[in-house]
């Protein structure tokens, strides 16, 4: 697949969330699907949700995933880890989408937008009902995927600084000959 | 005995798949929840043989934990692999000049993480 030499910075997140979502999936022996959304977005029966704040001078927003008990259960038991308690599932839910948006900005890095992430916050409830955004400035997209017989939904809310320009908002992939990426292993040497 | 490895993490999911890693390969393990509570650990523990550190943690950071023990001349020689998901080549950079041995980015895959742990915890 060829890339485009620049990107437009929401297409630049949101190409690298859908890479950054195929691939946590596939790590964890997953695979995922691109799902038509059904409306009202919901997560039926137990489910929790995390959502991850981010920011850069241009544009801020956050990443929020939101899933079943049973997805998130499944998505780790390749691990070895048992999730038993509630408390278990609110870290581990706050951890994919830590992962998830961890993935997100080491791609965007590559195009020199450097993204500062905040910490997760979680929530658990059982049928989730997930409103669109009623900010006028801000594009609110969810994305659903089908995983494990199961729905997993992802949001990624953009919202950008007033004072850039079109052109300011293009990222160009520039060299990052020392960065790593998921899975990479790096030994310093003295 | 076995080599003492301590994991310092803010997610307890984390925290366990390291530890069901290393345990599985026959270290002995402590687990810290930021890098305030890891130097206390590591305090009460001075025979630690390696550490497993995350990065983004509040009270303290994995660089802040670093700096901190890096000015402590008893831990100075106490390896310590980052663990994260940050790929940054400057946080890298950051980490190595603080004297970080290794960088692994999540998720991690328990084969590789523990021979790099073999391969530090052994050189150390």
């Amino acid at each position: 697949v060829t890339q485009p030499s620049t990107y437009h910075i929401h297409q630049l997140l949101h190409a690298s969330l859908g890479e950054a979502v195929r691939e946590l999936f596939a790590s964890y022996g997953l695979p995922i699907e691109e799902a038509a959304p059904r409306e009202p977005l919901l997560s039926a029966g137990d489910s929790v949700a995390s959502s991850i704040g981010y920011s850069h001078p241009a544009v801020s927003g956050a990443l929020t995933v939101i899933g079943s008990v049973t997805l998130v259960r499944a998505l780790l038991v390749e691990t070895g880890v048992d999730l038993t308690s509630v408390t278990d599932i609110h870290d581990a839910c706050g951890e994919i989408n830590n992962m998830l948006l961890g993935r997100v900005k080491n791609k965007c890095g590559r195009y020199g937008l450097l993204l500062k992430l905040g910490v997760p916050t979680t929530f658990y409830g059982s049928d989730l009902r997930m409103n669109q955004s009623s900010v006028p400035s801000l594009t609110s997209t969810w994305t659903a995927y089908n995983a494990a017989g199961d729905r997993f939904y992802v949001r990624l809310d953009i919202l950008e600084a007033s004072g850039f320009t079109k052109r300011m908002m293009r990222f160009k992939e520039v060299e990052t000959p020392s960065g790593a990426t998921e899975g990479d292993t790096l030994f310093f040497e003295d | 005995m076995s080599t003492k490895i301590m994991i310092v993490d803010d997610s307890a999911m984390v925290r366990r798949q390291v530890s069901n890693a290393l345990v599985g390969a026959g270290f002995t393990v402590i687990e810290a929840v930021d890098g305030e509570d890891a130097r206390q650990k590591l305090a009460a523990t001075p025979d630690t043989g390696l550490i497993v550190c995350d990065i983004t943690m509040p009270r303290m950071n994995g660089i802040e934990f670093l700096e901190a023990i890096r000015q402590e001349a008893r831990f100075d020689a106490v390896p310590v692999v980052m663990l994260t998901t940050e790929g940054r080549p400057d946080m890298i950079q950051r980490a190595k000049s603080l004297g970080a041995k290794g960088w692994l980015v999540k998720p991690f895959k328990p084969d590789l993480l523990i021979s790099a742990v073999q391969r530090l915890a052994k050189a150390a």
